[in-house]
């Protein structure tokens, strides 16, 4: 009766625990015991037998290793022996501390990259959202003829939702907006929302940090507004006070904060973090919209959590006729077809997007541990020169080949255990960095990536390997050949094809070294030259996007507006001159608009649609953009339509080649049938770069804001000192003009520099990583390999200086013999850079792919790490005492 | 190589051994013990001493059958050897005279 038996693991690790002799007996009797105990008290019962099995293992393990064990002198491997050797071996270490901290060193930086990058991997392409039952998760698509995936309505999600109730046992919608919004009536931030529906919460089992989850009570517009926010954002506004009623003020709405999601939550997608969730059906209070009823737009994306044993197949097949019967009459028929893509991860598209990258440099640094290993496998090989007499005294006494290999094994787990916990410890403290690297569109991701289990796993499963593939390699190395010939060269024996096999190591590790920060250099060039490059505006500019027209105001209302915030700005100690655009410079976007000129006549496929910005008057002063002829805007130009506009000096050349734009004139509004006009070029500005850093010049128009306003647009603010000492100030006395009226962002023109050059950072940070953890792995191997040369050739030394050299001549022998490999790699190493540098010559700008200072700097480092690495063994070599060394037979 | 002297433990064991006559296997011993000192004894424990004991020659063991109740396991009976009855005879007299002379408080009375 399966009552009666103990708890079946207690049970498992009692039988593993006994030595087979009593294995019977002890399992009855605790058989027995149990027997008994449970009839008064079962939970007693297997509480004692847990108790019984973790108390059986220490007495357990001591009487299998214990006594009665392989002998030793048998030569095969022991755990006893083995626990020995590790005492031996840190004992041996700690006469060559150097040794040791060169190989633990190197093994981190192998490690640590690994780990690091897993890190990265892992949340970005392994980690299920923390959500119960995510395997199960699929994403609800309609897939267009062109495979692109579109957003839902919500009544077609209520019409999906309630044929889906076979197939899904949860069903959820939901937007992920940023929302702008002034919380507890601070200044207005950009914040990540979610809107989603009722269930989404209970039905997703999202874990809750504190308070309540939203319910479906919440998804009326007359329920009591409710917010749930996300743990950072508790602790970013209140602190750790307790969640008891507070509520907060988004935008004219206070929302009571019901909950807060536990940390691990970040929401629907990776890469993305919510700051706040709140239902569909009160989203209203937040964007003055309604979309519930319109089954035209379309903005939410669809989650459902396939019930047990159901396919994606199936639950496609029951699906597909309830989206054709919804769609097809109100989009006609055969262009859409409904999906159900794999959700575990929900709807993330950083998987997709740098899904690939991310495993090469996985399998990059995969390859850069192999070598790590290699490497410290070779100071070992130093190491092992050293303990060879007495591998072979051991091996002469009996010793098998076994009892050697746990020898070196421990030796080898001496490094590498210290190393993993330092790989483990580097990439806890270097993964956000290490995340801030990925930008979208120029803005960091933020990646909720912890050290799971997940990787906790891989590290170990990392260092492991390590350490057999170090011990496996210097044991290998070192056992191939007969004990009696090392017993008869007295320790001298040279392990000469190894010697050759480690030089080689040794020149490819520089090579690569060089390669990688010659890139490295190139790349920090090319950062330098696109930050300091002359855009044709100044970029001392604070930047603050603002929206009135999300508060309702009009074409008509919005003159009023602009002047208001004029002038409020303008009264801020500090400011210059300020001026509106709707779009702000280095955005990579902006709007395009196709145009006839008055007397020109485009040539066949000539390209007439022409950039286009509207900017208010004083623009171009505030940006310090040179007009070369006519005027720039002004109050004169005010009017309810377009009749003038400014071109810039490309557009000016190309279509007025005589040099008289101004005057000229345009016709516009081509996409308007009936309604083109035609305005008059009042002024030429200056080109500028506008779009991007790295962008050809344009042909480029603008329109003034007072003939066509604009709702949504950036404010442009020219400061005496340096503009972020200005953006809080100034973003208040914005905000005092309507307190109503979101400003979304207070950044400046720089730090848009910087992110327009985002993936150009990002290739140089990577570079300059690889590059010193190369470059690290290059000088411990350089290391390795002279510390054994000295080691080899301790009497030839000893026989040098008994004959009158001096220890500069031998220092400078071995640093030179140093040099020679390291020589050798560099220029191995330029060859690889100038080919790599080529490959990469799209991505660089203002350098040349052969840059003279790249390569010299890159050859100054690898000099310097060189010098490092080479100077202590030959420090030792000049203390070689001849007396010594040539007795010493 | 036998010891002379019996660690706490083992002579705990073998006066259990002893108490319970035919009846002593691991089951019973440890309850002997267990019920005796009011400390619980872990299995492994208790057959660490027992092997120790057994293999300086102490106690002796025999294997009975298999019964039901122990889900078809058998017992391993223990009894006191000769030489284990004289190491706790010695032991014993050690320490009576050591304890000759003081009170249980750790007086000396004479």
């Amino acid at each position: 009766m399966p009552r009666f038996s103990p708890p079946r693991l207690a049970l498992w690790i009692i039988e593993r625990a006994t030595p087979p002799r009593d294995r019977d007996a002890v399992v009855g009797d605790v058989i027995e015991d149990y027997r008994r105990l449970s009839e008064t008290n079962p939970a007693a019962a297997r509480r004692w037998c847990r108790r019984q099995a973790l108390r059986s293992v220490v007495p357990g393990l001591r009487r299998q290793c214990g006594d009665g064990l392989p002998d030793i002198s048998k030569g095969r491997f022991s755990m006893r022996g083995f626990v020995r050797d590790l005492a031996f071996g840190m004992r041996l270490l700690r006469q060559q501390p150097l040794m040791a901290a060169a190989g633990v060193l190197s093994l981190a930086v192998g490690l640590g990259l690994n780990v690091l990058l897993f890190t990265l991997a892992n949340a970005i392409l392994y980690r299920p959202l923390p959500v119960t039952g995510a395997d199960r998760l699929v994403m609800v698509q309609m897939r267009h003829e062109q495979g692109v995936a579109m957003d839902f309505s919500y009544p077609s999600y209520l019409h999906l939702r309630d044929a889906a109730t076979d197939v899904f046992d949860t069903f959820v919608a939901y937007s992920s907006p940023s929302v702008s919004a002034r919380v507890a009536n601070g200044l207005a931030q950009s914040l990540e929302g979610e809107y989603v529906t009722g269930n989404f919460f209970m039905d997703l089992g999202v874990p809750m940090a504190s308070g309540r989850p939203l319910t479906t009570a919440d998804d009326r517009p007359e329920a009591p507004p409710s917010i749930v926010v996300s743990d950072a954002f508790w602790r970013k506004h209140y602190g750790n006070a307790p969640l008891s009623g507070q509520t907060v003020l988004m935008n004219e709405t206070h929302f009571t904060i019901v909950g807060v999601a536990d940390a691990r939550f970040f929401g629907t997608e990776i890469g993305r973090t919510a700051d706040f969730w709140v239902t569909i059906g009160q989203m209203y209070s937040l964007e003055r919209e309604d979309y519930r009823n319109k089954s035209t737009s379309s903005w939410l994306a669809l989650m459902g959590r396939l019930k047990p044993g159901v396919t994606r197949e199936a639950a496609e097949a029951r699906l597909r006729p309830a989206a054709t019967a919804f769609f097809e009459p109100r989009f006609g028929s055969g262009v859409r077809e409904l999906v159900l893509a794999e959700g575990s991860q929900g709807d993330s598209d950083l998987p997709r997007n740098i899904g690939e990258p991310l495993r090469l440099l996985v399998a990059a640094s995969l390859f850069v541990l192999l070598i790590a290993c290699v490497n410290v496998a070779n100071l070992q090989l130093a190491r092992v020169s050293t303990r060879r007499q007495e591998l072979a005294v051991r091996s002469a006494l009996g010793a098998g080949r076994g009892r050697l290999i746990s020898l070196l094994l421990a030796d080898a787990l001496i490094l590498t255990v210290p190393a993993g916990m330092a790989a483990i410890a580097a990439a806890a403290l270097l993964k956000d960095s290490a995340a801030r690297l990925i930008a979208r569109w120029g803005d960091p991701v933020t990646l909720s990536a912890p050290i799971d289990l997940r990787v906790a796993g891989a590290a170990l499963g990392m260092t492991a390997a390590a350490a057999l593939i170090v011990g496996g390699l210097s044991a290998w190395l070192s056992t191939r050949r007969a004990p009696s010939l090392a017993l008869a060269e007295g320790g001298r024996a040279g392990i000469g094809g190894a010697a050759k096999t480690q030089r080689a190591l040794v020149i490819v590790q520089f090579a690569l070294s060089m390669t990688l920060i010659a890139v490295a250099g190139l790349l920090i060039r090319t950062v330098d030259e696109l930050r300091s490059t002359d855009l044709g505006f100044n970029r001392n500019i604070a930047l603050f996007d603002v929206a009135p027209g999300q508060r309702g105001y009009t074409r008509e209302t919005l003159g009023r507006y602009y002047a208001d915030a004029f002038d409020k700005v303008r009264q801020v100690p500090g400011v210059e001159a300020a001026a509106i655009a709707h779009v702000m410079p280095l955005d990579f976007g902006g709007s395009r608009e196709t145009v006839d000129i008055a007397g020109y006549t485009p040539g066949a496929g000539e390209d007439m649609e022409l950039n286009n910005i509207r900017v208010s008057p004083g623009y171009f002063s505030v940006l310090g953009i040179p007009l070369v002829a006519g005027r720039e805007f002004d109050d004169r130009d005010a009017g309810q339509q377009i009749t003038k506009i400014i071109v810039n000096e490309t557009l000016a050349k190309r279509f007025w080649p005589n040099g008289r734009a101004v005057g000229g004139f345009v016709r516009m509004g081509r996409a308007r049938p009936g309604r083109t006009h035609s305005v008059e070029v009042i002024g030429v500005a200056a080109d500028v770069r506008y779009r991007m850093v790295r962008e050809d010049r344009r042909p480029t128009f603008y329109m003034s804001t007072s003939q066509a306003p604009i709702g949504f647009f950036t404010l442009h603010v020219r400061t005496t000192g340096s503009p972020e000492a200005g953006l809080g100030e100034i973003e208040r006395a914005l905000a005092s003009v309507d307190p109503g009226v979101p400003v979304a962002r207070a950044f400046t023109l720089n730090g848009q520099l910087d992110r327009n050059i985002a993936t150009e950072r990002m290739a140089r940070s990577i570079a300059m990583a690889l590059g010193v953890a190369a470059l690290i792995l290059a000088a411990t191997g350089l290391y390795a390999t002279m510390a054994f040369a000295v080691r080899r050739r301790t009497r030839e030394i000893g026989l040098r200086m008994a004959l009158g050299a001096r220890t500069s001549d031998v220092s400078r022998m071995i640093v030179r013999q140093g040099f020679v490999l390291v020589a050798l790699g560099t220029v191995a190493g330029a060859a690889g850079a100038f080919w790599a540098g080529r490959t990469i010559e799209s991505q660089l700008y203002g350098v040349s792919s052969a840059d003279a200072a790249s390569f010299i700097a890159a050859a100054s480092v690898l000099a310097a790490a060189a010098m490092l690495a080479t100077w202590i063994p030959a420090r030792r070599a000049t203390r070689v005492d001849p007396v010594i060394a040539l007795r010493d037979q | 190589m036998a010891s002379d002297t019996l660690g706490e433990f083992e002579q705990i064991v073998l006066l259990a051994i002893a108490r319970l006559g035919s009846e002593a296997y691991g089951t019973t011993i440890r309850r002997e013990i267990e019920d005796r000192t009011g400390r619980e004894i872990a299995v492994g424990a208790l057959y660490t001493a027992l092997e120790r004991l057994e293999r300086k020659g102490y106690v002796a063991s025999v294997i009975s059958d298999p019964t039901p109740q122990r889900g078809g396991r058998a017992r391993r009976h223990f009894t006191v050897a000769a030489q284990g009855a004289a190491a706790l005879k010695r032991s014993r007299e050690t320490l009576a005279r050591m304890w000759d002379g003081l009170s249980p408080g750790l007086r000396r009375t004479r």
